[in-house]
């Protein structure tokens, strides 16, 4: 049998017809295991995810915010450590900092990579995610935008104006030119960080702050009063200090949360891992086993083998694994806090042992007399999980009530009130000292440590003292150096009194010299930073092979 | 040479019914089975096994056609004849051999317009091979072929032309009965009919968006209309392992492993001051490999120690004392220290004895059935290839059936089925090594004083389980690969119309593989054991579905206009799933099975699933007039589920033109010389998606998942890329076909050029952005080149003949653009190096636009510092070095003394010395740093090609298979770092015998020293030239001896034939990087010698 015309038209037919029928839509696959840029933004659900995701890209930028905020404050140790190892970070602690020794590079160890999801989130929640409902949206919005604030907020203490970069442009760009962004000046920095904090307001509205690893409205107030308190006071590039009109705005944020918290009447609870969400804590990075440690705590202890029988106490007892540290990893001491600082302390302040372990060597053969070895920090060790190991998983404290007392202080020293400056210090120090909440029995038992309030100066010292003393490892040191005022008036890392002696330096020397390194406030960026960018210019004040030649 | 001639003897004319007679022969004698028909009837006889017939026709002067397979058909009027007798001409063979194309068309090779290379089917005939890629090496000009291991499931890396990766990588889309693989593995090369390599773009462009990289397309096997036959094959196959490292013996390592650690303690400067260096004597005594402090007996005296169980008992280096004069009666032997001079006992251990399996065994067998009639046809076939490999416990085991079935419906209509399944099981390296180089390097350096046994002769590990015997924990390291391949296929083809036929086609491939790992409680050292119970399984499933329609015309339809067209329709759809599962910590050792692993343990669990997806249309246009005017037009369109919707469909044109003008009058003078000639052009464009920078996904973006507070949270983690595109390749060549002398020399010249543009980079973006890098399409790069066939038959003679094949091809890989960086030349991976004429800093190596990728730059070794007369007085050698160097300055006489004098000595700083090495100052300025090295070569050849001869004189032949590579340099980091003594106590080479000392001052190698990469750097720095080989190799690939029965014998046995052979397969190479464990691969720490492997062969036909 043959085929007649019919039929082979028949089958031609088909054929073609199977071509057009076939649909192009064939071809739209979107990933089965996981996010695709297609499949998110659709319900609510995802949203709340993506607002995790925050919390876990902030997270893991928590070891930039001690880069910026600490290691330049002038109370680490310089060299070796007593254990031998080579300390860590020496070129940022001993502020040498230039173009080609920039300590941090990338904009502050990646604090963009912080904020472009947090551009991504708003422009999303913003513009579309309709399916939320007003009051999820508006909170959602309230913490992004507190949360874009405070990074901004640490890039203009870092480096006064940067690029201010407010969409996920990346998602559309195609090259990179389409990326360069300039510097914008210190006040465009600083206005974009008060502009947010106020949407970050509005858009919280009432709401109450009932948690405290994720950001709140009370952070935000937090972070107001950071911010107003730090633009009273420093003068940056373009930006004049605000004096007490902007103290004011900080006194008034502060006020919104005073009595919402209080202090543990146990310092060192504060950072135990089995008392986290408690009532000083106003914000922190939740660290748990399995999700994320701090594993760079390590690098403030000793490792059993080098550490264990060859320290010891200052009455002479060799110390074993005193502070158990087992068999973490990280752990060779990288980090060493001065002796100075140390010292400072009192010995009935229960922060010191709480914060340090001080080691001892002996002084001579005869094993009889022991000199100062080294410190090894003790504070946010975290705690021994069940296969017997060391994990550093002790939240990262953010904001917590002593802060905002100290800044109340500071506030308060700034209006001329120095009276009311002591009391919030007395307040602090009355913890410390095992007195919370009972000043009149601090005053009995300690007379000598109450604090008495004196000049101006005299308060701002007392008042950096007493923080140095309260937010070790909190990232606070450098940008109180730099924001409190000496007797000069200028930032108090120029005069002597901010700085602590160590084991083998017995002078108090300023941080910073302000003839040759008033520049220093701010942080040099890196020679990778410049060549990724042609925009891009140097901080003002560092010499510059680099930026130059884009022009 | 033979011209068609034929005998007219006079016969009588007869008016009816007559008989003719004859005998049909060719040049070299009787042809049998040469049919004969009466022209216009079914009139017909074929001729005996004499070549002589007898027909009777209707008439005198009847027309008889002779025809026989591989012959030209002649015509010839009988005129009355009652004798004719006839001499068949052959076929001019090259040019008429059938090329198959893209979806199912043929093309005669004289009509090809395009540069499609046929693989010879002689090259699977030898060897053993566990996939047909191991016997591609040469077999096709342009086609470079890297055999990099002799593990014997590996596949060699193919790429053509140079590749399209800025690195020269890019294998060529295999493609067998219409299915994409992704590459050779697990296929029996004796189930292939043909193999068509297609490299120019105006061939391949009907593959589209995959076929940059040239097209290797596989047709299997069918049954015929009447031939049916059963053949069988064996194989067996003798692996000797091709080790290029010959180790010292004991008495030799305690010899130079003593003196290298004095050489590297005491030393001595010009001035004859001694001071110490970077070593210490102290393991001298110790129980070390090279350390006398080993123990025989435990404390008691009598016990002996069992190195499985004491560390004093691992080697056998001891201080000779009286109480171990027994040992000398089993074996051992005694030695002078040649540090301190006591006498030394030791027991000489050959680890390689061991642990490499020489000859290790192969085996090959093939059963295949064929048959058919008119209605049907089928093929089927069994293969079983079992190879072990040299390394202990390694070994391919390889299953495969075929079924190719066609059956013709109906007049118009015919099926065809296909069923394929491979299944193949093998074991790699000991789960113990990390790396092939490892095991030929590391564990083959073990000292050789390792005793090996213990006292009751039961073997003991060694130092760990890495380096140490791997024979104690081979059954207790459970590992269990298996891959399972299915190919299903059912075509439909329809015969519409004169010359018109619709194809219509499913095939399914399922590519599934299943792996299981469990460690049982196995030895770590002396007394120490891993009982973690690590226990893992993983499967994964590639289900790939093809479905196309295939639309083809084929007519004459003018006289002389011939044409044919080809239109079709494609899908293809790839799902990958898969799930795996570990944990450990098991009650017992026993099994597996994971659900007994203890949960309180680290578990974990995974699963995965990915689609893509291609639609194509496609089309071919072949057209040629008289046979002379050839033009051909092929087209895809693809959309590819890959990219984003807006760039997702890619037109893909092809045209290639050939000229036949051996035809043309101007021509026919030279026929006598020039027998055939065509001038070939061709250009196309070709797309990739290359799947390093695309996966199924990458362009949608994704959102990495992690933990906060125990929740699950989402962020940006993979940026999308909608304005991704394809790789671009434009290729142009033009090529030229000649045949001679009667086509007895047949030659093709072809000129290349394949610009690949939009290359996928992740250029760099400021990282204010929030990512530091941007997938985009930046960056070109060029392949040039030349290619050349030839084919001479050099011999026809009666019962010999002889052919010999050449190919070559010249390559060279530019590139032409890169992402801009700012850096000269926007170059990348780059390094720095003197000029030698103005001695400032230039930008080497790496890729950089204009410049070939690939350049080797290495310090280059002028010889040896023979005396302290020779040592320079001012030098300072500040490089530093590799292998976790020190970087030690190394100082000349003067430089040495000042910095002594003047306290300016650095620390670790060494005095240049007799026996060091004098590198050479690029920039002659007195210091040798990290930028004093120069080009020693680069890492592609540039010339790969094949040589092969095939001599028979009857039914014996001789086929030689040779390929080679030249203008690669190899560098051998393997024998750099074992002659550097860089891991400290290891055996080093019997080279180092040569090595330079005060007893042989002419010695060829630096003084042996402990660790040199802590001292002076001799051997330990990066492409040291006394380490960078010239890599030209010529490799002798197979020989065959081969013989076939004679068919009056095959007939008395009612065989149809019987072939045996022996074949020696990678017999070696010519070349100088022979201390290097292969010439092929041209920058590698050492690896899997391809071992030689001795075949022996029969072939059975029924």
């Amino acid at each position: 049998m043959t085929l007649n015309m019919k039929r082979i038209k028949y089958i031609l037919t088909s054929f073609i017809a199977l071509l057009f029928l076939t649909s192009c839509n064939e071809l739209d696959l979107t990933p089965e295991d996981y996010y695709g840029s297609g499949n998110y933004w659709k319900n609510a659900s995802q949203v709340e995810t993506a607002m995790q995701g925050l919390h876990i890209r902030a997270r893991a930028y928590y070891w930039s915010l001690f880069q910026m905020g600490e290691l330049r404050g002038g109370t680490f140790h310089v060299g070796a450590s007593m254990i031998g190892t080579s300390l860590d970070a020496q070129q940022i602690v001993t502020n040498s900092l230039s173009e080609d020794i920039p300590g941090i590079s990338n904009w502050g160890s990646g604090i963009y990579y912080v904020i472009f999801p947090l551009n991504q989130f708003i422009t999303e929640v913003e513009n579309g995610c309709t399916f939320l409902t007003e009051s999820q949206r508006d909170y959602y919005l309230g913490q992004a935008y507190g949360m874009r604030a405070f990074y901004y907020f640490m890039l203009y203490r870092t480096y006064g104006g940067v690029p201010l970069i407010t969409k996920p442009d990346v998602i559309t760009s195609t090259s990179a030119e389409q990326l360069y962004v300039a510097r914008s000046t210190a006040e465009q920095t600083l206005k974009l960080v008060k502009d947010d904090i106020t949407a970050s307001e509005n858009y919280f509205g009432t709401s109450a702050s009932s948690q405290k690893v994720y950001w709140t409205p009370n952070a935000t107030q937090m972070l107001k009063a950071q911010v107003y308190l730090w633009s009273a006071k420093v003068a940056t590039g373009d930006h004049a200090a605000g004096g007490q009109a902007e103290l004011t705005i900080a006194k008034n944020a502060l006020q919104n949360i005073m009595g919402q918290y209080s202090l543990l009447d146990d310092f060192g609870s504060i950072f135990d891992t089995k008392n986290k969400n408690n009532a000083e804590t106003i914000f922190a990075f939740r660290f748990l086993e399995g999700e994320a440690t701090m594993a760079n705590v390590g690098y403030f202890v000793a490792e059993d083998r080098y550490f264990n029988g060859l320290f010891y106490t200052e009455e002479g007892k060799k110390m074993n694994d005193t502070l158990e540290v087992l068999n973490a990893n990280p752990h060779l001491l990288r980090y060493v806090y001065k002796w100075g600082l140390f010292e400072s302390m009192n010995e009935n302040d229960t922060r010191i042992a709480a914060t340090f372990l001080p080691c001892y060597s002996p002084a001579d053969s005869t094993n009889t007399t022991f000199k100062p070895a080294g410190l090894l920090y003790r504070k946010t060790l975290g705690s021994i999980n069940a296969a017997n190991n060391r994990i550093y998983d002790a939240d990262w404290v953010v904001y917590r009530y002593a802060d905002a007392l100290l800044m109340m202080a500071e506030i308060e020293n700034g209006l001329n009130n120095f009276a009311g400056a002591a009391d919030y210090i007395n307040q602090v120090r009355a913890r410390a000292y095992g007195y919370n909440g009972d000043l009149s029995g601090f005053s009995t038992a300690y007379p000598a440590e109450v604090y008495a309030a004196g000049d101006f100066a005299d308060n701002e010292l007392a008042i950096l003292h007493e923080r140095d003393k309260e937010f070790v490892l909190e990232c606070s040191r450098w940008f109180d150096v730099v924001r409190l005022r000496g007797k000069d008036g200028k930032s108090i890392c120029f005069s002597a009194t901010s700085g602590y002696t160590d084991i083998d330096d017995n002078t108090q020397k300023p941080v910073l010299d302000y003839a040759t390194q008033s520049h220093m406030l701010l942080w040099p960026i890196n020679v990778g930073v410049l060549n990724q960018n042609p925009l891009l210019t140097q901080t003002p004040g560092y010499p510059t092979n680099y930026s130059d030649r884009n022009k | 040479m033979f011209m068609a001639l034929f005998l007219i003897l006079p016969g009588l004319l007869w008016a009816q019914g007559i008989t003719v007679k004859g005998t049909v022969s060719d040049h070299s004698g009787a042809l049998p089975g040469v049919s004969i028909l009466e022209k216009g009837t079914t009139n017909g006889v074929a001729t005996n096994i004499d070549g002589q017939y007898e027909l009777t026709v209707s008439n005198g002067n009847a027309t008889l056609i002779f025809s026989f397979m591989g012959y030209v058909t002649q015509e010839i009027p009988l005129n009355g004849r009652k004798q004719l007798d006839v001499v068949l001409k052959e076929n001019t063979e090259m040019l008429e051999e059938v090329v198959v194309l893209a979806y199912g068309g043929t093309q005669k090779r004289s009509k090809v317009t395009n540069s499609i290379a046929k693989v010879q089917e002689d090259v699977f005939k030898g060897g053993i091979l566990s996939n047909p890629a191991q016997a591609l090496s040469g077999a096709v000009a342009g086609l470079k072929v890297t055999q990099s291991s002799g593990n014997p499931g590996e596949t060699p890396t193919i790429t053509l032309r140079g590749g399209t990766n800025f690195d020269g990588s890019g294998s060529p889309l295999v493609i067998i009965d219409g299915q994409v693989r992704e590459s050779m593995s697990d296929i029996n090369p004796d189930d292939i009919e043909s193999m068509e390599v297609m490299k120019d773009a105006g061939a391949t462009a009907i593959y589209g968006a995959r076929a940059n990289n040239g097209v290797i397309l596989i047709t299997t096997k069918r049954g015929k209309a009447g031939r049916t036959s059963i053949n069988f094959k064996a194989k067996v196959g003798w692996r000797y392992i091709n080790v290029p490292y010959k180790f010292l013996n004991a008495r030799d390592y305690i010899y130079w492993m003593r003196t290298a650690y004095n050489n590297a303690t005491n030393l001595t400067d010009a001035d004859g001051n001694t001071y110490t260096g970077w070593g210490n004597l102290n393991s001298l005594g110790q129980n070390t490999p090279h350390g006398t402090g080993n123990r025989y007996f435990d404390a008691d005296g009598v016990t002996p120690l069992d190195g499985n169980k004491s560390n004093l008992a691992i080697y056998s280096t001891m201080n000779y004392t009286p109480d171990l004069a027994f040992l000398l009666n089993q074996g051992w032997e005694t030695m002078t220290d040649p540090v301190y001079g006591g006498e030394i006992i030791f027991k000489s251990f050959d680890i390689s004895k061991v642990n490499l399996n020489t000859p290790s065994f192969s085996q090959d067998y093939n059963l295949s059935m064929s048959g058919g009639n008119e209605k049907g046809s089928y093929y089927a076939s069994i293969g079983y290839n079992d190879t072990d490999g040299n390394v202990l416990g390694n070994w391919y085991r390889r299953v495969t059936f075929t079924l190719n079935a066609d059956y013709k419906i109906k007049e118009w209509l015919t099926s065809n089925s296909s069923f394929q399944f491979a299944d193949a099981k093998w074991n790699g390296l000991p789960s113990t090594q990390a790396s092939e180089a490892n095991y030929f390097c590391r564990v083959m350096s073990l000292p050789p004083t390792m005793r090996g046994t213990n006292a009751d002769g039961e073997y003991i590990l060694g130092p760990n389980s890495g380096d140490g015997n791997q024979k104690i924990n081979l059954d207790k390291l459970i590992r269990d690969n298996n891959t399972d391949k299915f190919t299903i296929s059912q075509a439909l083809t329809a015969n519409l119309y004169k010359g018109l036929s619709l194809k219509v086609s499913g095939l399914w491939f399922f590519d599934e593989e299943k792996q299981e790992a469990f460690n049982k409680d196995f030895q770590t050292g002396p007394n120490s054991y891993n009982r973690t119970r690590s226990s893992s399984a993983y499967f994964n499933r590639k289900m790939n579905q093809t479905y196309n329609a295939v639309l083809n015309y084929d007519n004459e339809f003018l006289p002389e206009h011939n044409l044919n067209a080809m239109f079709g329709f494609e899908f293809y759809d790839k799902y990958e799933k898969g799930f795996s599962a570990s944990g450990q910590g098991a009650a017992v050792d026993d099994f597996m099975d994971l659900n007994l692993t203890n949960p309180e343990l680290t578990r974990s669990i995974d699963s995965w699933h990915s689609r893509e997806r291609i639609m194509s249309f496609f089309g071919r246009l072949n057209y040629d007039y008289k046979t002379k005017y050839l033009i051909s037009f092929v087209a895809r369109r693809d959309g590819y589920s890959k990219l984003a919707k807006d760039n997702r469909w890619g037109f893909f044109p092809g045209v290639s033109a050939g000229w036949v003008f051996g035809k043309e009058d101007f021509m026919q003078g030279l026929n006598n010389v020039i027998s055939f000639a065509k001038l070939r052009l061709s250009y196309g464009l070709n797309g990739n998606v290359n799947q390093n920078f695309v996966g199924n996904y990458t362009v949608q973006g994704a959102y990495g998942s992690g933990k906060y507070n125990n929740n699950t949270g989402y962020l940006l983690s993979t940026l999308p890329a909608p304005n991704l595109k394809w790789e671009k390749s434009n290729t142009f060549e033009v090529g030229l076909d000649l045949s001679f002398i009667e086509n007895k020399i047949n030659a093709n010249f072809t000129y290349y050029n394949r610009l690949t543009s939009d290359k996928y980079a992740n250029i760099t973006i400021p990282t204010t952005s929030g990512f530091s890098s941007l997938l985009s399409n930046n960056g070109k790069i060029r392949n040039q080149g030349f290619e050349t066939e030839l084919a001479f038959k050099a011999i026809n003679k009666g019962d010999w003949k002889w052919d010999i094949n050449v190919n070559a091809a010249y390559n060279i890989n530019r590139v032409v653009k890169l992402p801009d960086n700012g850096i000269l030349r926007n170059a990348q991976n780059y390094s720095q190096a003197y000029n030698p004429k103005t001695g400032k800093l230039e930008i080497v190596g790496g890729y950089q636009e204009g410049r070939e990728p690939g350049a080797v730059y290495g310090p280059k070794a002028l010889g040896l510092y023979r005396s302290w007369e020779e040592v320079p007085e001012n030098l300072l050698d500040k490089t530093s070095g590799n292998n976790g160097s020190r970087g030690n300055w190394l100082y000349g006489k003067t430089s040495w003394r000042d910095a002594n004098a003047n306290g300016t000595l650095r620390s670790g700083g060494l005095a240049i010395a007799p026996g060091d090495v004098r590198w050479l100052d690029v920039n002659n300025d007195g210091v040798i740093d990290d930028y004093d090295v120069v080009k020693l070569g680069r890492t592609t050849p540039r010339w790969t090609g094949g040589i092969t001869t095939n001599l028979s004189w009857k039914g014996i032949a001789l086929n030689v298979r040779m390929d080679y590579a030249l203008g690669h340099t190899v560098v051998d980091y393997g024998s750099q770092w074992v002659m550097a003594c860089a891991q400290g106590t290891y055996n080093t080479l019997t080279k180092t015998n040569n090595s330079f000392s005060a007893t042989n001052p002419k010695g060829k190698w630096p003084t042996y020293m402990w660790a040199d990469q802590f001292g002076k750097r001799n051997y330990c720095r990066d492409n040291n030239s006394m380490f960078v080989y010239k890599g030209d190799y010529l490799a002798f690939r197979e020989v065959t001896l081969s013989y076939s029965l004679p068919k009056y014998l095959l007939d008395k046995l009612h065989m149809q034939g019987l072939d045996l052979s022996v074949t020696g397969q990678n017999l070696g190479y010519l070349t100088k990087a022979k201390d290097a464990y292969s010439p092929e691969v041209a920058s590698a720490t050492s690896g899997y010698p391809l071992p030689k492997i001795l075949v022996l062969g029969l072939n059975l036909t029924f």
